[in-house]
């Protein structure tokens, strides 16, 4: 049965490849690939900037194809760009563009909970009047009056424009001819860039203007008129042959500034998809594991360990290739802290595991990095994983690479000590409080908040060291901080209950999920319910007229409740057990 | 440390060497801390609440600073002098002795000698501290014959400093600063950052939850009194925090924080801060020579901005200006976040064109609103990316229209008539294309001639000038810019037997000699083209009718009329311009929109009233801006004008801004630093002036003030620096440290320190063994942090890998590679075996 579980897993894996549905899916595109385009701040190849965009319109980072007649097919991000750019006519008919709220597609006139108006064409929406009505009346209010329906409006808007500037449809492309019409900004201008002055790329339309030697001009064009032509006639030699020229073309423009060798690390980067492949080596390790603990056996125990350092060890190199990538730590968005804190919650859970030898770590372990990690990659248009540039006050600073991988470290053993408290609570539903493994998992849990209590007074006082040589002031209430503060307290409190014999295994969990509970809306609800210094650029909106409880998204309020359905589950059975009186907490110190 | 003494029947018990009041009670000597302690704080703390507002002196960093200082000393003696004399059983009350300084300090505090006289009443208050403790000592030189036991007094005392420890109430207090911390987060989220300083985390109820939280911590640590040798670790951790107490509430007395804006080319000596508002109120005068002056009638701190949930409050300030009714000020609206908006209308008095149009830019689906009026603002830039334009409005005759919109280039010869009084033309004289490449101001000379039939007046052109200084003030003929014709002219000279006289021909507007004397009249007639660079926009009021001219960047020209409503046929598919209204009678009104609470474009408003009446126009006033924080009134014969701005704080000397810049990411308007290069003067240390930057991480930092770079203003001509001083950060720096110490030994060293400890019971070795192998296992876990954050005190900064590298072994590897070692020494096999027997 394991066995069928992992031929099952592989399958998933190997099924990750995209399979192309057009004739061009064959093409050789690994030149391609590597031209650099500047575009969002950054210099990167043509391959993550075709990911960043076709992400942004269809909010998928593998996206599928509508294919007429069949189900929707993968396909290469690069190619459906490719596609799109050069077969503008099927582009503006295909419906690709997300609408992703239902209220945005019943403002539409569209029906809200069809499969078919989650993605609609940009022909759909230049012809749909109503929704060129609310447009146009959205335009004249400010970003901070609209509501969540009225935003993902302007976002759709926002996808058709990115849409009609890959294919050439927004106004003011009908000036160019149609070979050179859309495409990336790959074209660098003859001047170079000046420390303090704007400096942007454009793209093959452009380039006539750019004052360079007709001869240079002469040749990009060519190898962009070849390479078109090609595309069109599917000569995959011809295509492979004019995407050399062009890169070799474009590279004597003399552009300066960016790095061919990390473009090239770029691509091999997205190429490999480290952070996917170790979560589902995670996904291997919990089940392995779970068969461990049940049935005690040892042989399972190490096959459960040995994907998750394999994993781990992906994970890793995903971080420092990440890193090395972007030049600067891996502290820009949520994202990023997400993929790294999944990786420290496994590196933590794996030492512990080593340490005080319990099984529990690493299936606990293994399952909040797996959670963390698919929470990642799955919500593309939420989380987007392009590299990006940060706001200046994160650059060059010595303590922001220590403050936020020591915070972020300190969360990884209070989350594993959550999911322990709720494991535990859960356990104490069916089994009695003196069951060995219950023994354990208590011990365990108090064992592991320390580290974690540690690192997060650390991670506070860098944040404050931080805070005063970039902001000015080391505390300043603001509510990421203080709810950290908060967070911190609640485990004290815990710990302090716990010394003076007022908490025991049965009150400390309970304490530990509050915490967990705490930590959560730190990490996450802080950036996206409460406007401060920390929030993230763009999510924070404090919509007039919004209240808090309408932000929470479902699945919080589903923790919420299934946090209560747990802790009252193991206080009717605890409380069964011992007569009507709770086995302590304020029934008995 | 854990040998009691045996109590003798007449001595009383003693505890660790101390003497036990009972059960339930904390010893004398602690309770006594604890209590002068509680009180003393008291006594600093609350009139400094009471005066904050206003800026009393009982707030003043001075004397704050003076009361702590002594209060320390008096604290630290009085302990002495009380230690000293219960050791030989007389009353530990003797620690009032020692206190005795700081009756001294309050005394001089209220009469204010500490003000006029700092370093005496300091040595004042010092001495008399010092004096009681020898008293104190002398008096117990001795051990008394009939030992002190503890009266009823001293074990209330003890009982209520007992009953402060409790942990009940400790773990109670903890959870109220955890409830009311996420409250004040939430309560933020409504009402912004500003409200919730004041409301809860700068409160006088929450300072002192705090302050009875340290000092519960304090008390409980004193209940377990004597230590044992593995309390060390719990007792560091609580250590810390006290002295974390103490630096917090030295931040909330003595800290600063604010922020100073500095354009190029000015000079900033005070800061605004961001905690209090202030509100001046002027008499403004024209002295006999034309200078303004200014009388100062009102300097306040309002109140109504800190409550930002009352947008209708109603805050009044009476006026007494001299020789005039007082009249008063009533502040009656407060906006957290007021939108500013102008209402441009037609019922202005006088004229003014102006004209308003809906920018919508297509691909970015974004609408502005471009307003142009001819008085004010000359030009607007509009745009984003490649998409840029600039839109003028200036009113022109129709021959200046056609020469804005001209396709083709300036025709030449252009043409003079010379034309009797009635216009009848007498002749005509031609004028070639003017020399090129001439420098400014150089008009290119002509010599034509000719004389007007049936007279002997001889008609002379002498120069022509493409542009006419508009003012022509010395009456020289200059051409401001050859080669564009933007106000063609030619100098004419007539000559007859009757004299001579000068004269320009305008091709634009009428011959401005027309209403001299002689019987002639001239015009130029010239089709030139006026050179506009591409991307201008201008609308041209055309004799009453507005039109529209387009300048494209290869040099062609579109042009229309404006009709309301109707879009602008521009050849911009990204951009579309609409016109929506023309005015020719613009007047302009200001007013605020309500958008939240929260302070970021503060507004309010005012109204002038005398006896209930309102005698001048109400105005608004918004904060946080440098053009409309200030406004006036005329009443009566005076005039009067209001400014709402930060209230200032004194910063002991001058900055200078000489240049701001800003570097930005490639392909985009993001700037990726700031900097600011400026001239500092101080008094003392730099009177000559010091030429400084201040860049993203590298603040000043002079005088306890230090100064960052947080934003800027405007198109980057104007620097905004973040201020703050907080002394505070003196203490909470090194608590952080012992905090995180002690936590690494009671979380991982408990075990192998009980260990020793039972194995130093086993041995028998004195008490004094134990507290130094207790101290040597924190300064052995504490060296490498402490090394570390010594290295960064002293201004080693770490940078770089190098840094993280050193870092990381001295505050991460050395207390891990202590621990484990200490773990695995105890317990060694003899003291498993001694301690176990």
């Amino acid at each position: 049965m394991i066995r069928r579980i992992v031929v099952a897993l592989l399958a998933c894996v190997l099924s990750v490849d995209v399979s192309g549905q057009i004739p061009q899916a064959s093409f050789d595109l690994s030149e391609l690939r590597r031209l650099p385009v500047l575009d969002g701040n950054r210099y990167k190849p043509f391959d993550a900037y075709a990911r960043d965009w076709v992400t942004a319109i269809t909010g998928e980072l593998t996206p599928k194809r509508p294919v007429p007649g069949s189900a929707p097919a993968k396909i290469d991000p690069l190619l459906y760009y490719l596609d799109w750019m050069w077969n503008p006519n099927a582009a503006r008919a295909e419906s690709c563009i997300l609408v992703d709220t239902p209220g945005a597609r019943t403002m539409m006139g569209l029906a809200p909970d069809k499969i078919e108006s989650q993605r609609v064409s940009y022909d759909f929406l230049t012809g749909n009047a109503e929704y060129n009505r609310l447009n146009a009346e959205l335009r004249r209010r400010p970003g901070a009056s609209l509501n969540k329906d009225e935003t993902e409006l302007r976002q759709v808007t926002d996808r058709k424009n990115r849409l009609g500037e890959i294919a050439g449809l927004n106004p003011g492309w009908e000036n160019v001819p149609d070979e050179f019409r859309g495409g990336p900004t790959f074209v660098p201008p003859k001047a170079q860039p000046v420390v303090g002055e704007e400096y942007h790329w454009g793209t093959i339309a452009n380039l006539p203007n750019f004052g360079y030697p007709a001869e240079k001009t002469d040749a990009v064009l060519a190898a962009w008129k070849r390479l078109g032509t090609a595309w069109k006639a599917v000569d995959a030699g011809a295509f492979t042959s004019a995407a050399k020229d062009l890169r070799i073309a474009v590279d004597t423009l003399g552009a300066r500034g960016y790095k061919q060798e990390l473009i090239d690390r770029e691509v091999r980067f997205l190429a490999a998809n480290p952070f996917s492949h170790a979560s589902w080596l995670y996904t291997l390790s919990i089940i392995l594991g779970i068969v461990a603990i049940a049935w005690r056996n040892r042989v399972f125990h190490v096959a459960a360990v040995l994907p998750s350092i394999v994993g781990l060890g992906y994970h890793a190199w995903g971080l420092a290739e990440r890193t090395a990538i972007s030049e600067r730590a891996m502290i820009g968005n949520i994202y990023e802290s997400l993929i790294f804190v999944s990786a420290v919650t496994v590196f933590i859970a794996v030492v512990c595991e080593a340490w005080w030898k319990s099984r529990w770590f690493l299936v606990v372990g293994a399952l909040l990095g797996m959670v963390a990690l698919k929470v990642a990659l799955e919500h593309p248009t939420f989380m987007p994983p392009g590299i990006s540039t940060l706001q200046p006050v994160l650059i060059n600073n010595f303590w922001i690479h220590i403050h936020v991988p020591v915070i972020v470290a300190s969360y990884a053993p209070l989350a594993l000590a959550a999911v322990l408290a709720n494991v535990w609570l859960v356990m104490r539903t069916f089994r009695p409080e003196s069951c060995p493994q219950l023994r354990e998992v208590a011990r365990i849990q108090s064992w592991i908040v320390a580290p974690g209590v540690i690192l997060l007074f650390a991670g506070l006082i860098l944040g404050g060291i931080w805070a005063d040589q970039s902001w000015g002031r080391f505390w300043g209430w603001d509510p990421k901080e203080t709810w950290g503060l908060i967070t911190m307290l609640v485990f004290v409190i815990v710990i302090h209950g716990r010394w003076v014999g007022w908490l025991r295994d049965f009150g400390v969990s309970i304490g530990n999920v509050l915490g967990g509970a705490s930590l959560l809306f730190t990490y996450y609800g802080v950036n996206f319910f409460l406007s401060g210094l920390h929030s993230y650029a763009g999510a924070g909106d404090s919509a007039a007229g919004v209240s808090i409880w309408q932000k929470v998204p479902g699945w919080m309020w589903a923790y919420v409740v299934i946090q209560i359905v747990i802790v009252a589950a193991a206080t009717i059975r605890s409380k069964a057990a011992d007569g009507g009186v709770a086995s302590d907490g304020l029934g008995r110190a | 440390m854990t040998h009691s003494e045996p109590a003798s029947p007449t001595a009383p018990a003693r505890k660790g060497g101390l003497i036990d009041a009972g059960p339930g009670t904390l010893s004398p000597v602690f309770a006594f801390l604890i209590a002068f302690l509680a009180i003393d704080v008291a006594i600093i703390v609350v009139p400094w609440f009471l005066e904050r507002a206003e800026g009393g002196p009982w707030a003043s960093p001075d004397r704050v600073g003076f009361l702590a200082k002594t209060m320390a000393t008096s604290l630290a003696f009085g302990l002495v002098g009380a230690l000293g004399a219960e050791s030989r059983g007389r009353t530990p009350w003797w620690f009032l002795a020692g206190h005795a300084g700081w009756c001294v300090a309050v005394g001089l505090a209220v009469s204010g000698t500490d003000v006029r006289h700092p370093t005496e009443s300091m040595l004042a208050a010092i001495a008399t501290g010092f004096a009681g403790t020898m008293a104190a000592l002398w008096a117990s030189g001795s051990p008394s014959a009939t030992p002190w036991i503890p009266g009823p007094a001293t074990r209330a005392v003890g009982r209520v400093t007992h009953a402060i420890g409790n942990l009940w109430f400790g773990i109670g207090l903890l959870v109220a600063l955890t409830a009311i911390s996420a409250y004040g987060t939430f309560y933020e989220e409504s009402y912004g950052t500003k409200a919730v300083q004041h409301a809860v985390y700068r409160s006088w109820w929450f300072g002192g939850l705090f302050f009875v939280t340290g000092l519960s911590m304090l008390a409980a640590t004193f209940r377990k009194w004597p230590f044992r040798l593995e309390q060390v670790g719990w007792l560091t951790v609580h250590a810390g925090l006290a002295t974390l107490t103490v630096g917090s509430m030295m931040s909330l007395l003595l800290g600063m924080e604010g922020a100073v804006t500095i354009n190029e080319g000015s000079t900033a000596r005070t800061i605004g801060l961001a905690t209090r508002s202030q509100i001046v109120v002027e008499e403004r005068r024209l002295d006999p020579d034309g200078k303004i002056l200014s009388n100062r009638l009102l300097t306040a701190s309002p109140t109504f901005d800190l409550d930002p949930a009352e947008k209708e409050p109603t805050e009044r300030f009476t006026i007494r200006p001299e020789g005039e009714t007082p009249f008063d000020i009533v502040f009656d609206r407060y906006y957290g976040t007021g939108r500013y908006r102008q209402q441009w209308t037609d019922r202005g008095e006088r004229r003014r064109i102006g004209v308003e149009s809906e920018v919508t830019f297509v691909n970015a689906g974004r609408t502005e609103l471009l307003r142009l009026d001819d008085t004010d603002i000359p030009s607007t830039q509009f745009g984003m990316g490649n998409f840029k334009f600039e839109a003028y409005l200036l009113p022109a005759p129709p021959e200046m229209f056609e020469a804005l919109h001209r396709n083709t280039p300036s025709e030449w010869p252009a043409k003079v008539d010379v034309c009797d009084a009635h216009g009848a033309v007498l002749v005509t004289l031609d004028v070639p294309e003017p020399k090129s490449g001439r420098a400014e101001g150089e008009p290119s000379p002509l010599a034509i001639t000719a004389t007007i039939p049936g007279t002997d007046v001889e008609v002379a052109l002498t120069a022509w000038a493409d542009n006419l200084a508009p003012e022509g003030e010395d009456k020289t003929f200059r051409d401001t810019s050859p080669g564009n014709p933007s106000n063609p002219a030619v100098a004419v000279r007539l000559k007859s037997s009757k004299g001579e006289d000068r004269l320009n021909a305008l091709a634009f507007f009428e011959d401005e000699f027309s209403d001299r004397k002689n019987p002639y009249k001239l015009r130029l007639r010239a089709k030139p083209r006026i050179d506009v660079p591409g991307g201008t926009l201008l609308f041209v009021d055309v004799d009453g009718t507005m039109k529209w001219v387009y300048a494209k960047a290869d040099g062609e020209r579109l042009h229309g009329g404006v009709v309301p409503g109707e879009k602008l046929a521009l050849p911009m598919p990204a951009i579309t311009i609409t016109p929506t209204a023309v005015f020719r009678k613009l007047a302009i009104e200001e007013a605020f929109d309500f958008v939240g609470y929260k302070a970021d474009m503060q507004a309010t408003h005012f109204r002038v009233e005398r006896d209930g009446k309102e005698v001048a126009p109400s105005r608004w006033l918004a904060l946080e801006n440098q053009e409309l924080n200030t406004r006036g009134f005329a009443l009566g014969q005076r005039v009067y004008r209001v400014s709402w701005t930060p209230k200032p704080a004194d910063l002991g000397f001058s900055l200078t801004l000489t240049d701001f810049h800003r570097d930005f990411y490639p392909g985009s308007a993001q700037a990726r630093t700031y900097e600011s290069y400026c001239v500092l003067k101080h008094p003392l240390k730099f009177p000559n002036g010091a030429d400084i930057k201040i860049d993203m991480n590298h603040p000043l930092r002079l005088d306890g003030w230090r100064l960052y770079q947080a934003r800027y203003a405007g198109e980057g001509t104007t620097t905004i620096l973040q201020v703050n001083r907080d002394p505070g950060l003196a203490l909470i720096y090194p608590a952080t440290a012992i905090v995180f110490l002690g936590m690494i030994v009671v979380f991982f060293m408990k075990k192998p320190l009980t260990r020793l400890r039972k194995d130093l019971e086993a041995r028998g070795v004195p008490t004094s063994a134990h507290v130094w192998r207790a101290l040597g296992a924190v300064v052995e876990v504490g060296a490498g942090p402490v090394l570390f954050g010594i290295a960064v005190a002293v201004g080693l900064n770490p940078q770089g890998t190098w840094g993280f590298v050193t870092g990381f072994l001295l505050v991460v590897i050395a207390p891990i590679l202590s621990v484990v070692r200490w773990n695995r020494r105890w317990p060694t096999p003899e003291t498993a075996q001694r301690t176990s027997a």
